[in-house]
């Protein structure tokens, strides 16, 4: 039962991060450099393609945090969501290591490594986290 | 006969089909995600190195999206409350294709038939499953 809690409270956690970065996204859209720079280690420069794509990439953002808050409302019934939603987090985690090793240096932010590191670490653990606390479930 | 699912069904599976297609493509087929989308919406981008790179996350949402789609078909009566999200995304592709008609007409040279047909796909999309959805509650 405390596992649920402790799941139901990651669930949160993840959803309101993604919602708040989809809004931010989608309503402050000059705040874009910023994320991408700190949240991603993307190097982002505004041109009118990113301009537009941003916006359906912060839709899609928001409706994934959405997603998880609606599996948090009922972490039992919904438990296979979880797993679609921890196959995210591999594969971004994937792709994030990916885009370190072979992006071009002009798109990779000149912020410190480490940080980025920790921040895949960072993802790479809350993944795990609901894996073992989905499967554990009661 | 049960219209409400049969719709709601009829709509998710393709887009089920499409966003798990169109994820696959971006994460990693990037090159190949610029043509798709181009042969798909009309969509000529003149800058892509940012374009591709950004293909890959938002593909990787794509396809998490397609396959909870696959989830809620196996049993829509179960996983109704999902449809929600589905129809807000939907709200907010349509939103942004009429609010951006002009740009995507002069810059993306999208024409507005292919960009009406988008956003009238969307707009069943979003009653579809809001009929779903409050036929379940």
């Amino acid at each position: 039962m405390a596992d649920n809690k402790t799941l139901k409270v990651l669930l949160w956690f993840v959803a309101i991060y993604h919602i708040l970065i989809g809004l931010l996204g989608i309503f402050a859209k000059d705040t874009a450099v910023f994320i991408a720079k700190n949240f991603f280690n993307f190097n982002l420069t505004l041109t009118p393609e990113m301009d537009w794509i941003i916006n359906p990439f912060s839709a899609y953002v928001l409706i994934f945090g959405v997603f998880i808050a609606v599996i948090a409302t009922d972490v039992k019934k919904y438990k296979n969501m979880i797993y679609v939603a921890v196959g995210l987090f591999a594969l971004r985690v994937v792709q994030r290591i990916i885009f370190m090793i072979s992006a071009p240096d002009s798109l990779i932010s000149t912020i410190d490594p480490v940080r980025n590191i920790i921040a895949i670490g960072v993802v790479a653990v809350i993944g795990l986290f609901m894996f073992l606390l989905a499967r554990k479930m009661d | 006969m049960d219209l409400p699912f049969f719709f709601a069904f009829t709509y998710l599976l393709p887009f089920s089909v499409y966003h798990v297609i169109q994820g696959f493509v971006s994460v990693f087929f990037s090159d190949f995600a610029i043509k798709f989308n181009e042969s798909l919406y009309g969509f000529k981008p003149k800058e892509t190195e940012q374009l591709k790179m950004t293909f890959k996350p938002w593909g990787s949402l794509a396809f998490a999206i397609g396959i909870v789609g696959f989830v809620i078909l196996s049993n829509l009566d179960k996983y109704f409350l999902f449809l929600i999200p589905l129809a807000i995304l939907l709200a907010f592709r349509a939103g942004y294709r009429f609010l951006y008609k002009g740009e995507l007409r002069s810059y993306w040279k999208v024409s507005s038939i292919q960009n009406w047909r988008m956003i009238l796909i969307q707009i069943l999309g979003i009653v579809v499953f809001t009929i779903f959805t409050i036929s379940r509650l």
